[in-house]
């Protein structure tokens, strides 16, 4: 599956979010589904609703962590397969 | 209705109506009965109870349906039609095991929908004023460890009871939902200390686990029918509540007492 980097990306409803240890769990209420994600992937989580495209998470990525803009956009681009393909998000 | 027993549960005042003498022996086997004083007010749940129902429990699901702003759970032994705030109820059983079964199915859900508590699959033993808790699978040794734990004080064998404090502490209170170990435990409560996930092995050993692990295995071992997203989000909430509160282990154990080697 590819990603359009300046695709619209929705996170799906009835997920519930648990911040622990630094770790992030993303529970699926209608599946019952449980995604455990690590702490750069929780805020990616927490701020996709307002960075909604690869091309908008890795920019914000890139500016807050200084990390080279292509490898950024390759992980979010990896990451954000990850999150479509467990049914937490989805194409607009 | 032939009886009526008042009683409390955890911080939670309950009155029973009773349809047979059987059933009002079971219920005062397992509930203490308190006459109200002259200025009781409204009980937390009232239920009514009554006998003759269905047949004995076939290992079937529990069924759950909103009728006319009721929920109504249904199994092969009991049913249980519940107002959607859980503070009325009618109960219909078939047997002891149906009456226990559906008490807990409508105490678990009050406290989920009130965001007062849990009630865990679990036992609990309290050590020096500190209660733990040892939740696993069914034939892990829940009871077993209750067992081998006297003469401490046991708060439950089979539904552990937690009370969430405004201090965000947690209190485990004495449960009436019990397998083998009937009597009432000498203490009202205990505050909890930690949880255990038991594992059975040749080795006696408590592996401490991350939050995000135990909450995972805490979800799982909560008795709850699914009936609405918003009360699994709060039964979620809750747990993660409860993982934040207290730390959780894994504890290797074998059947005999040597666990509490290592954890006190």
């Amino acid at each position: 599956m590819t990603i359009l980097a300046n695709q619209k990306l929705l996170r799906q409803e009835n997920i519930e979010t648990a911040e622990l240890d630094g770790e992030w769990l993303l529970l699926n209420i209608d599946t019952h589904g449980i995604t455990k994600v690590n702490e750069l992937g929780g805020y990616i989580w927490s701020i996709l609703p307002e960075y909604p495209t690869v091309a908008e998470l890795a920019g914000k990525i890139h500016s807050e962590y200084g990390v080279e803009l292509e490898t950024v956009k390759a992980d979010v681009q990896a990451f954000v397969k990850m999150l479509l393909e467990a049914g937490l998000l989805r194409n607009e | 209705m032939t009886y009526t027993l008042h009683t409390q549960v955890g911080k939670s005042s309950i009155v029973f109506q009773i349809q047979t003498t059987f059933l009002y022996t079971e219920l005062t086997a397992r509930f203490r009965s308190l006459e109200p004083g002259p200025n009781h007010k409204e009980p937390d749940m009232k239920v009514e109870v009554y006998d003759f129902y269905g047949k004995p429990y076939d290992d079937g699901p529990v069924e759950m349906e909103d009728i006319g702003g009721e929920y109504v759970y249904t199994r092969s032994d009991y049913k249980l039609a519940a107002a959607p705030d859980y503070s009325s109820a009618k109960i219909y059983v078939h047997d002891d095991l149906a009456l226990k079964h559906a008490l807990i199915n409508l105490y678990s859900a009050w406290l989920i929908h009130r965001r007062e508590g849990l009630l865990i699959h679990s036992s609990c033993v309290v050590e020096h004023n500190r209660a733990w808790m040892f939740a696993g699978p069914s034939g892990a040794g829940k009871s077993t460890v209750a067992d081998l734990s006297v003469p401490r004080p046991i708060l439950s064998d089979e539904a552990t009871l937690l009370l969430f404090e405004p201090d965000g502490s947690i209190t485990v209170h004495d449960s009436p939902f019990r397998s083998e170990m009937e009597e009432a435990c000498e203490l009202p409560s205990s505050s909890l200390a930690g949880i255990h996930f038991l594992i059975q092995s040749q080795n006696v050993q408590r592996v401490g686990i991350r939050k995000g692990d135990a909450l995972i295995k805490l979800i799982d071992k909560v008795f709850y029918w699914e009936h609405n997203k918003l009360e699994t989000a709060k039964l979620i909430k809750l747990c993660k509540q409860a993982v934040e509160a207290v730390p959780a282990y894994d504890l290797y154990f074998q059947k005999n007492d040597t666990f509490w080697g290592v954890i006190s």
